[in-house]
């Protein structure tokens, strides 16, 4: 049993965790990350392809020369004596209200770790094959977008040499271009909105120009197979999200892969008694990356599922800095809260709310739009006053929106989108 | 309250399936049946049954052929034949107009088993490891018979035994006569032995079905009566205070019951956890179990101065498998879907199996039931469109209290499908009562079949035709609870006849009952925790996220005298995959030590069956070698 006395407990080594333990060391409180894998930077290591870090580096760095750029920073900063524990192979089993964190490893069997703050950083997981409820036999060969990243780039194997991709989520857009290079033959993504739910860039890159068919407003209606998934049916989606009678096409395939989209993993902020949205899946926050339960912080895809790494690396930061200054305060009373509204076009988004506060304070916010709009403004507002804006030529519900505004005290205010 | 119930004598005596099974016709006795079923036939089934012909045996199993309009009309028809008075059951050689049945083929078996020549000698050959199988297998590793146990699939537990929700029934909804019904009873109370000593998880819940409308309260007395002439222990009216007292949620969902069946003999497990539990103790008692393994021929000889298909007129003498001979006096017929094709290869035509197939959904643990017990209400809508052959169907839950809702019920002609469709998940969702659960929670969404015959009983026995071939075929619900109470007579039966024929069956002196609880690391203390990893740091490490399953427990059921041979067979045994992710992040992992304990290359590792392998090639060898690839 090993017992452990830290400023910032970190539950997760990936982007956001990693960010978190910096800005938690550079305002000289101690922190542990605990780190269910064997190396830090989350899934960031399985992902080879470029396209991370244009916000942070200002240019496009693979996934794993992204996590490896900030596990280079801990190392160095370790060296000058930050007090960064990491424990590796370390998967946290509870956690309670009190931030009292119960982790097991092979190494020191049980960790207890007693800390001021807790920052979740768990990241999200992928939706399955039973929530967009696959009809037909349970074959081999049906795998989440991830699952295939994993086989091909870590491990080494194909999982398949025939693939027909449902969803059209950045991990299923990337592994269709991934897939291709590997020799594996993409037959098409089918996609059951009218939009496609990864970035436009994805879609230009991954898609195109590889000449892989996206088809929108389409479905799997039936997998086919019983020990090796031999073909998929494919079908227009009818209004009622049942297939359109006439537009079934089978699909000889041996691989089917989803990228059906993320969910935030919340199963340790649920027993810690944290509130969570039902929109973005996460724990509801403040201003401070604060979640209902005292001293308990969150920061990446467990709070909202970001689309840029960049910006989870920021909110690992945001929430070290609300950690840090929370202890500084010496463990104040919570704060009185004021609802964030959000209108019209806006969808999830965080922070829910800010701390009422009795000084002006600069609030960031993230959120995402529920359809597709071109030429708009997204604002800030507060008892009809603009307090920020931005203009955007397009938005899509792909991609993070992020906007920073100056908010008065004891006001409420409203991000929306309006069209210019 | 006057609900009190007195069986009077003659319901306590009957035991029409006993009084049927010792039925013996003679040729114009047979004529006169079979002119009876044609005659129900031309009644009921007009259009088609110019087409249609029968046939009876000496016991008054009669064979049907011809064609029917569609799957469902035959299943209608011989359903409605096996009804007449005298028929002991049918077997169908009909045909549909609307679908081909699958037949298997199971000639490549047969090449690969004579090329292999003589496998085994045994004095047991049981056949399917499936619950009953298994129960089997276990009751007789207390004897000091040599029993070899041979299954088809990859593992055990992947047939009907997979794909239910786990029920061990009280006997309210079984019709009373039935060797359904007996079975039922007697397995019910060895439940709670049979969980201790083999330490798999056994929830005795009890069931509570209640009304709200006095008009059905007839309905609710007529199940009770049921119950209480099968013998069920201990079902009670009560009123509606009671049911409240027993059931408090009722009250926060807004039900006002008037009147309850409590039923507290009703038990949950994972089936298939009972399966691995019994097929374990087995094998460590003696037990030989042979996976991947299907039967493909009966060896039988001719008695001498019989005609071909009489009374006694065959004896086993072994089995044929893919991977060669095994000799035997006995084989047991616990083949499940299978199991009338098993018995047809022995030359005993008793009865055919017609899938019924059921889908149920797994619902995430993070809804959990709405009651302690499990709770119903009786109603007669609820009943319309039910098919009246098959229990229930209902919002149930697992012993791990993960919502289960289903099953549905489906006659189809391909034993081997088992597919899920948009209009089971329709029925399944309209099922659920739960006002917290929609489609969005579920986890996984399955289905399985039942191995129904069309007399809807159990079919288990010493078959009249060929010696030394034991019946325990056609086992559908209430099959889990039953299961007990048919090893114990299958046993008795081998008993019996071996000391009929002068060889009686003596005692494995061996023999123990018990097989320890696997470690389960997420029920430990703290504190024990530490010290079990302190001895083994594999425990320390989180394989399945979901469950909370370590690299340890997996590496437990790996060094089990059962050992998996695939990915869901890993599952199957310590639940690792079965969370939320569905094995999303920790497939690779188990599949990773699956390939390192078996000693094989990560690309022969199978998710289930053959065929299944997870990965096609690896993508650095250069050679690019496709597995399977056709």
């Amino acid at each position: 049993m090993r017992e452990l006395t830290v400023d910032v407990a970190i539950i997760g080594g990936g982007p956001a965790g990693l960010a978190a333990a910096l800005e938690v060391a550079h305002r000289g409180r101690s922190c542990a990350i605990l780190e269910r894998n064997t190396e830090l930077g989350g899934i960031l290591q399985q992902c080879i392809h470029d396209g991370f870090g244009l916000l942070r580096f200002g240019e496009s760095v693979s996934g794993c020369t992204y996590a490896q750029r900030f596990i280079d920073q801990l190392e160095a900063s370790r060296a000058e004596g930050a007090r960064i524990e990491v424990l590796l192979d370390t998967m946290v089993l509870e956690l309670t209200a009190d931030r009292d964190v119960w982790a097991t490893n092979p190494t020191d069997g049980m960790v207890h770790v007693q800390a001021g703050t807790v920052i979740l950083a768990m990241g999200c997981r992928e939706r399955t094959a039973a929530q967009v409820l696959l009809h037909g036999e349970r074959p081999q060969g049906v795998i989440t977008a991830g699952a295939a990243q994993r086989y091909i780039n870590v491990e080494g194997y194909l999982p398949g040499t025939r693939a027909v991709i449902l969803g059209s989520g950045d991990i299923g857009l990337i592994m269709a271009r991934r897939m291709t290079l590997e020799g594996i033959e993409v037959e098409g993504v089918y996609e059951i909105m009218d939009h496609p739910g990864g970035l436009a860039r994805n879609v230009v890159q991954c898609l195109d120009d590889y000449g892989i068919p996206l088809h929108l407003s389409h479905m799997v209606s039936r997998v086919h197979g019983k020990h090796r998934l031999e073909g998929v049916t494919v079908a227009a989606r009818g209004a009622d999200g049942s297939p359109v009678a006439g537009t079934e096409r089978y699909v000889p395939c041996d691989l089917l892969v989803l990228a059906v989209g993320l969910i935030p993993e919340n199963e340790l902020s649920k027993q810690a008694g944290v509130e969570l949205d039902p929109v973005t899946r996460g724990p509801v926050l403040d201003d401070t990356f604060m979640t209902s339960v005292p001293g308990i912080f969150a920061s990446g895809n467990v709070s909202i599922v970001f689309d840029l790494v960049d910006y989870v690396s920021e909110s690992g930061e945001l929430a070290a800095r609300g950690a840090c200054d929370w202890l500084d305060a010496e463990r104040p009373e919570e704060p009185a809260h004021l609802t964030v509204n959000a209108s019209g076009n806006v969808g999830a988004h965080v922070p829910q709310r800010i701390q009422a506060g009795d000084t002006v304070r600069d609030v960031r916010f993230f959120c995402r739009v529920k359809q597709p709009a071109a030429r708009v403004e997204l604002r800030c507002t507060a008892e009809g006053e603009v307090l920020a804006r931005e203009r955007l030529v397009a938005v899509a519900p792909a991609s993070m929106l992020s906007l920073t505004a100056q908010v008065p005290a004891g006001v409420s205010p409203t991000i929306e989108i309006v069209e210019v | 309250m006057g609900y009190g119930y007195v069986l009077s004598q003659d319901e306590q005596d009957e035991r029409p399936w006993q009084r049927i099974r010792a039925q013996r016709l003679d040729a114009a006795q047979r004529e006169e049946l079979t002119a009876r079923v044609l005659a129900c036939v031309a009644e009921r089934f007009p259009d088609v049954a110019a087409g249609i012909s029968a046939s009876c045996d000496f016991r008054g199993v009669v064979t049907l052929s011809g064609q029917c309009a569609s799957y469902q009309q035959l299943c209608d028809l011989a359903h409605a034949v096996a009804k007449v008075a005298g028929v002991r059951n049918v077997v169908s050689d009909m045909t549909a107009a609307d679908v081909e049945i699958p037949k298997r083929d199971y000639s490549a078996w047969i090449e690969a088993g004579e090329k292999a020549g003589l496998l085994a000698e045994c004095d047991v050959v049981v056949v399917g490891l499936g619950i009953v199988g298994a129960a089997i297998c276990r009751e007789l590793s207390r004897t000091d018979l040599h029993v070899i146990a041979v299954e088809a699939a990859e593992d055990v537990a992947t047939g009907a035994s997979k794909a239910n929700n786990g029920g061990v029934h009280h006997a309210g909804g079984v019709t009373p006569g039935t060797l359904k019904a007996e079975m039922s009873v007697l397995g019910n109370r060895m439940w709670d032995q049979l969980a201790d000593e083999l330490g798999f998880s056994f929830d005795r819940c009890g069931d509570l079905l209640y009304v709200e409308d006095p008009e059905d309260i007839d309905e609710l007395a007529d199940e009770f009566k049921t119950a209480v002439r099968n013998g069920d222990w201990r079902p009670r009216l009560i009123d509606g205070e009671q049911c409240l007292e027993i059931e408090p949620a009722l009250a926060k969902y807004g039900h006002k019951p008037v009147m309850g069946l409590w039923m507290p003999s009703q038990g949950r497990v994972n089936t298939y956890e009972v399966v691995v539990a019994l097929a374990e103790n087995a094998a460590a008692n003696g037990v030989r179990v042979l996976l991947g393994t299907p039967v493909c021929r009966v060896e039988t000889e001719r008695v001498e101065g019989t005609g071909d298909g009489e009374e006694n007129s065959r004896r086993i003498t072994g089995v044929l498998t893919s991977r060669g001979l095994i000799r035997c006096r006995y084989v047991v017929n616990a083949a499940g879907a299978y199991s009338d094709e098993i018995s047809a290869m022995a030359g005993d035509r008793l009865f055919t199996i017609h899938p019924r197939r059921g889908t149920i959904a797994i619902i995430d643990k993070a809804k959990p039931p709405m009651y302690r017990h499990l709770t119903g209400h009786m109603n007669p809508e609820k009943k319309q469109g039910r098919d009246p052959n098959s229990k229930g169907g209902g919002m149930e839950f697992t012993p791990d209290r993960n919502i289960l809702i289903g099953p549905s019920a489906l006659e189809v002609p391909d034993k081997q499908e088992t597919r899920t469709t948009n209009e089971e998940l329709g029925f399944i969702m309209a099922i659920n009562e739960n006002p917290d659960v929609s489609e969005r929670d579920i986890i996984r969404l399955f289905a399985g079949s039942r191995p129904a015959d069309f007399s809807e009983d159990f079919q288990v026995g010493m078959s009249e035709v060929t010696r030394g071939l034991v019946q325990a075929g056609a086992i559908q619900s209430p099959g889990v609870g039953s299961s007990p109470a048919i090893a114990c007579m299958v046993a008795g039966i081998i008993r019996e006849d071996a000391a009929r024929e002068g060889c009686p069956v003596g005692e494995n002196p061996a023999f123990n009952p018990h097989r320890d609880r696997p470690v389960h690391l997420r029920e430990l203390s703290h504190e024990e925790r530490d010290a079990l990893i302190a001895e083994r740091p594999e425990y320390g490490r989180i394989v399945c996220r979901c469950e909370g399953i370590t690299e340890g427990e997996i590496l437990d059921v790996l060094r089990a005298p059962v050992v998996p041979q695939s990915i869901d067979a890993i599952k199957r045994r310590c639940r690792a995959g079965m969370g939320r992710c569905q094995g999303g992040f920790c497939q690779p992992r188990v599949l990773e030590i699956l390939a390192r304990e078996l000693g094989c290359d990560p690309t022969d590792v199978c998710l289930h069956g053959p065929g299944s392998e997870i990965l096609r090639c690896d993508s650095r060898a250069g050679d690019g070698e496709v597995n399977g690839n056709a």
